[in-house]
This record gives C-alpha cells, sequence and structure tokens, in this order.
C-alpha cells in the first residue's frame, strides 16, 4: 500500500513535469526513454533494475531538456541585469541631480560678493600705479669738468681716462589716484645718488659709528600734486586743460623733454644748463584747440624760487610761463610746425635779510631770468628742433661743475712743477657767480626714424657762452650728443650714443686782474698773477642707455 | 603696309614698356616708404575689415613717434594716439590671431 501511494506520487510528479514542458513532449516522442525503478523496502529510487526493485516508470529522455534549462536561467540572470540596470540608472539620475545642486550652489556662492571684493573693484577704477627707470653704461675716453649729462651722475676730472660705470638714473614709481571726476593726485618718489656729507657717530666713550649718507642710492619726492581739468570746460576751446597745484613739473622742461623725445639718453638745453625740471608751486596749462585741431599750447606757474630739492628762503617767488603756437593747425601734440617761446623769472633762493660779503655782496639773491624761442617741426618719422636761449644769472660755477668739477684745497705735480686748479676755479666763480652774468646758447636738435626698422638715429649739438660779458671766455664750450636708438617693445629702449663737450676757444691764460673786474677782490691785492691753461679740457665718452616705462 | 605695322608694334611695346616701368617704379616706391598694400602699416580706412576689427597687422611702436613720456607713454601712429598698453596688446591680439590661423 505505501508502495503504491508512493508510485503514484512519482507518477504524479513526472506527469506533471511532461505536463509542463508540453509542447516539447510530442516532438520527443520518439527519443529514448528513462526507466526509473524502486525499491520498496528502502523507498530509493533508481535508474538501472536490481534485485527488489520494481520497475516504477518511464520518463522519454527529451523531458530533461537542457536548452530549456538554460532558457530558465538566462531569464534569471537577465532578470538580473536588468535590475542592475535599473539601479544604475537611477545612480546616474541621482548623480546628475546632485551635481545640478552643486552648480546651484556654487552660483549662489559667486553671487555673494564679500566687502572687500567690492572695495577692490571700485579702488582699481581709482589708481593707477606704474614705473620708469632709466639706466646707462659709460666710458669716458677723455675724463674733464663738465655739468652733469644725466640727473646726479659725476664722474672723476682730467687724468682719469677711461673711467667707465654702471648708473641708475631715474626709478620713477608713478602713483595715479583718481578719486573723484575730474582730480588726479600723483605722487612720484625717484631716485636720487647721495653725494658729501656725514661724519661718524660717537656711540659711548669708545665706540664710532660710520656715516652711511655719502653715495648711497636715495629716495626723494620727485612730483606730488592734484590736478583739475574740469575747470575750463565751459569754454569749448579749453576744455580738458588743467590747473595743477604742488611739486610739479615746471612750464618747460618735461614738455621739451617729450618735444626731443630722448630724456633718458641726455638732458635739454634748460635742464642741462640749470632748471630742473619740477617746481613747488601752481600753474594752469593745456592745449587751445578749435575744430579739433591744437593751434596753441600754454603753461603759467608761479614757484618757488628754490629747485624741488632745496628750501624756499625766499620773499619773491618764481613765475614761468611757455607758449606754443601751431599755426596750420596739429592733429596731435607736437604735429607739424611749431613756435615755443618760453619764459622764466625769479630770484636766488637766499633769505631777505642775507647780507652781502666780499666779494660777491649782494649777488646770490640777484634776479634770474632764462629765456628761449624755439621752431620745431615733428613728423611721425622724424623731428627737428631750433633753440635760442638767454639768460641771466642762470649759470654758475656750480651749474658748469655739476658733474665735475676742481679740488680747491688739493695740489698735485705735472713734469715736476706744483698745480692746483684752485685760481682756475676762482676765475670761475668771478666770471659766473657776479650777479651780472648773461648767458647766450643756440641748440639743434632731431631724430630720424629709419623706416621698417626699429631703429632711430638722433643728435643733439649746442654752443653755449656761460657769460656773454667774458671776452673770449674760456668756459664758452660747445656740446654734442649723436647715437642711436634701438625700440625693443612698447616698454623698453636701448641707444648706443657719444657724447662730449668741447671747450673750443684756443688755450690761453687769463690775469688775476680781469677776473677781479667781474668781482673786486676775488683775487687778492695785487692781483698780478695769471689763471695758467685756463680753457678745461674737452670731454668725451660713449654711452648705453636703457629706458623702461610702465 | 609693312612700315606701318611694324611702327605700330613698336609704339605699342613702347607704351607697355613705360607702362611696365611706371607700375614698377611705383611698386618700388611703395615698398620703400611702407606705403601701400598692407607692409606694415595699420590698415587705412576702407581697408579689409572682419568682424569689425582690421585684418592688417596693427602699428609697431618703433614706427610710432612718442608725445607723451609717463606712466604709461602715449605714441602717435598713423595720425592716431594710442598709449603703450594699447599698442603691445593690439600686437599680442594680432600674434595670437595670426597663430590660430584665424
Amino acid at each position: 500500500m505505501k508502495v503504491r501511494k508512493f508510485r503514484l506520487a512519482i507518477a504524479a510528479a513526472l506527469g506533471a513535469t511532461l505536463l509542463a514542458l508540453g509542447p516539447t513532449a510530442p516532438a520527443r516522442a520518439q527519443s529514448a526513454m528513462l526507466k526509473l525503478y524502486v525499491d520498496p523496502a528502502t523507498g530509493q529510487v533508481f535508474t538501472k533494475p536490481g534485485k527488489g526493485r520494481t520497475l516504477l516508470t518511464e520518463v522519454p529522455a527529451a523531458a530533461l531538456d537542457t536548452s530549456a534549462i538554460e532558457q530558465r536561467v538566462e531569464q534569471k540572470t537577465q532578470a538580473q541585469l536588468d535590475a542592475n540596470k535599473q539601479q544604475v540608472s537611477q545612480l546616474v539620475q541621482q548623480n546628475a541631480q546632485l551635481e545640478l545642486s552643486n552648480a546651484n550652489l556654487e552660483r549662489q556662492m559667486a553671487e555673494i560678493k564679500p566687502a572687500w571684493r567690492s572695495y577692490i573693484d571700485n579702488f582699481q577704477d581709482k589708481f593707477r600705479v606704474g614705473t620708469l627707470v632709466y639706466g646707462d653704461y659709460r666710458m669716458y675716453t677723455h675724463t674733464g669738468f663738465q655739468p652733469q649729462e644725466l640727473t646726479q651722475i659725476n664722474n672723476p676730472g682730467p687724468q682719469n681716462n677711461i673711467f667707465n660705470s654702471f648708473d641708475i638714473t631715474r626709478t620713477y614709481l608713478n602713483f595715479y589716484f583718481f578719486p573723484t571726476d575730474g582730480w588726479t593726485a600723483r605722487i612720484t618718489p625717484n631716485i636720487y645718488r647721495t653725494i658729501g656729507g656725514g661724519t661718524a657717530d660717537t656711540v659711548g666713550n669708545g665706540t664710532s659709528y660710520s656715516s652711511n649718507l655719502d653715495g648711497n642710492l636715495g629716495f626723494r619726492l620727485k612730483y606730488g600734486y592734484l590736478e583739475y581739468n574740469k575747470l575750463f570746460n565751459g569754454i569749448e576751446p579749453l576744455k580738458g586743460d588743467a590747473v595743477q597745484m604742488g611739486q610739479i613739473p615746471n612750464a618747460f622742461v618735461s614738455w621739451e623733454e617729450d618735444l626731443y623725445g630722448f630724456r633718458y639718453v641726455n638732458l635739454t638745453p634748460w635742464n642741462y644748463y640749470s632748471l630742473s625740471s619740477s617746481q613747488v608751486g601752481l600753474a594752469v596749462n593745456g592745449p587751445i584747440k578749435f575744430n579739433e585741431l591744437q593751434y596753441a599750447d600754454y603753461n603759467i606757474g608761479v614757484y618757488d624760487n628754490a629747485s624741488f630739492h632745496a628750501q624756499e628762503q625766499t620773499n619773491t617767488k618764481q613765475v614761468m610761463s611757455r607758449i606754443s603756437a601751431y599755426p596750420f593747425g596739429a592733429k596731435w601734440r607736437f604735429d607739424g610746425l611749431g613756435v615755443t617761446w618760453f619764459f622764466d623769472y625769479g630770484y636766488g633762493n637766499v633769505a631777505p635779510d642775507t647780507v652781502g660779503v666780499k666779494p660777491f655782496y649782494q649777488a646770490p639773491e640777484a634776479h634770474i631770468m632764462r629765456q628761449s624761442i624755439l621752431a620745431h617741426y615733428t613728423a611721425e618719422n622724424w623731428g627737428i628742433i631750433g633753440e635760442f636761449d638767454y639768460g641771466h644769472n642762470a649759470f654758475s660755477s656750480g651749474n658748469l661743475f655739476s658733474g665735475s668739477g676742481p679740488s680747491t684745497t688739493t695740489t698735485f705735480t705735472i713734469d715736476k712743477t706744483a698745480f692746483s686748479y684752485a685760481n682756475f676755479n676762482t676765475m670761475t666763480t668771478a666770471f659766473l657767480n657776479n650777479g651780472r652774468t648773461v648767458q647766450q646758447g643756440f641748440d639743434l636738435m632731431g631724430h630720424y626714424h629709419i623706416p621698417k626698422t626699429p631703429f632711430t638715429a638722433f643728435g643733439l649739438w649746442s654752443l653755449w657762452h656761460p657769460n656773454t660779458n667774458v671776452q673770449s671766455d674760456p668756459l664758452d664750450f660747445q656740446r654734442w650728443v649723436v647715437g642711436v636708438q634701438y625700440q625693443v617693445n612698447e616698454y623698453l629702449r636701448f641707444a648706443i650714443d657719444n657724447q662730449n663737450i668741447n671747450y673750443y676757444r684756443g688755450q690761453t691764460n687769463v690775469s688775476q686782474q680781469y677776473a677781479n673786474s667781474f668781482a673786486p677782490g676775488v683775487f687778492k691785492k695785487p692781483a698780478s698773477g695769471t689763471i695758467l691753461d685756463a680753457v678745461p679740457v674737452d670731454t668725451h665718452s660713449f654711452w648705453i642707455n636703457m629706458e623702461f616705462s610702465y | 603696309m609693312k612700315v606701318g605695322r611694324t611702327s605700330q608694334l613698336l609704339r605699342v611695346s613702347l607704351a607697355g614698356a613705360i607702362i611696365a616701368a611706371a607700375l614698377t617704379g611705383c611698386s618700388t616706391i611703395q615698398s620703400w616708404t611702407g606705403r601701400g598694400g598692407n607692409s606694415g602699416s595699420f590698415p587705412p580706412p576702407g581697408a579689409a575689415m572682419a568682424n569689425g576689427k582690421p585684418t592688417g597687422p596693427p602699428p609697431a611702436v618703433a614706427d610710432c613717434t612718442l608725445t607723451n613720456s609717463g606712466s604709461p607713454n602715449k605714441y602717435v601712429c598713423n595720425g592716431k594716439t594710442y598709449t603703450s598698453f594699447q599698442l603691445s596688446k593690439m600686437r599680442t591680439d594680432y600674434a595670437a590671431q595670426q597663430q590660430s590661423g584665424q
């Protein structure tokens, strides 16, 4: 009974299987049959007949189809893959949402401008900084006494040939502030070479600190001023003209430097002779235009008598004016033919209660006058300037010897003869510092840009009479500069040039008596001696100059 | 007739030679002075433009004249005033444009 039940159960199971495989069964009817046997005692099923085993059932082998099994496995795997794919898709979607969210967050953060950012944005529109650097290498084939070729450079006097030097002569730090419409503040510190002065400091009983003043490159203020350029806006031809107050460029020198274009190589005439480029005072300047053409350009100022590197001592002031006319109308600043007149009138920088002493008496407070008349023509590739200079008390021995001057305290020996520059120096002071001197000069300057090249040839020639009252003045000289400029880019240029001072009078002696006629008593009585070889030796030098402007 | 043909040929040849010489001369002068074509000058009014910008090279600072020394310097090139910054930017922009081939 038990065996029968078991048989029936197995038969039912196999039948169900066959039914499940239904559609495939007919196709496999012809295939081999699998016979199953059972041991009724143990209930075990066998595929082979044996002792005590009875046939349980027969199953078509085709019913056990492996492909069907594989298909089921594949279906299961596919289902799993589909599930994974869906999961990945969900993750990608979530990631995209996160990225979008991050981008939104970043945008929101970027839009949150902190206060300092606003301050900087506002500041940078009202502030500009720049620099201007001049450097050079110079070598003198012949050294001599002379004015400085560039600001605050010096050279040894005669008998020091092949003296050479690398120099930095300008390092402007240009700060411009534009706080409100129309107003500009400019502050420009610049280097200068400190010369002389300074004794060692004594500390305690046995200690000394050396002076470090001599020869250092120090900084001093070159420009420091306020400018307002809206004052004349109601007058159309003067629109944009400016009022300047403080330590400002004077009426002439800076203007002529721009007209000449090679200030980094050499000084322009009056700047070379005695006039600083910066003055403390008040000025008004600008172009006069009609129909966009400039017909005139002016600069009128009142300044201290002291230069910018001296302290004012006078109870008077100095007046300067420059008027340039462009008869055919200039499309740009120096365009075409121009005629310029410069006039300067002031006084020596001494206190009102100064009591003059022999031999120059009140000469230090004498008036100082400078004038120039220029005719100039400027084209884009070339320019030429002719200048006539005229002055009163505008060229002292200090100016003549600003670059190199004679020592008055030393004596040296040439060919076993004791020699000193003391008399020569005294003669020079008599001729130039007497308060009644008259200067006269002629200058020719120009440049020519060689087309399609970065090269420009330039030159300057000057004839200078330090005092026309002196007959055959041994101090009369010619100065000439020739060179070629290489423009590297918008900010950098170099020049190689040759600079010379030629005291062109034939060598001569000057009597002390003649010198005394300019400054009585400059040579002590009986003043019967002579100043030997009164004409200084010439100076010749080769230069490489550099300008960086930004 | 033959003489006439020869004479006409000679006249035409001479006229051609004169025109050729004149054209050669003018082009030589142009190359010396930099006027005409695109030989270094900023394109004159009416020159080819692309996207509102001149397609020729900008003015080179060496070909300009200094009118103001300061921070920045000012130059005049072909009658127009530029700062050193503007000239520098035009030069670098043009170089980049040439490099990218656009």
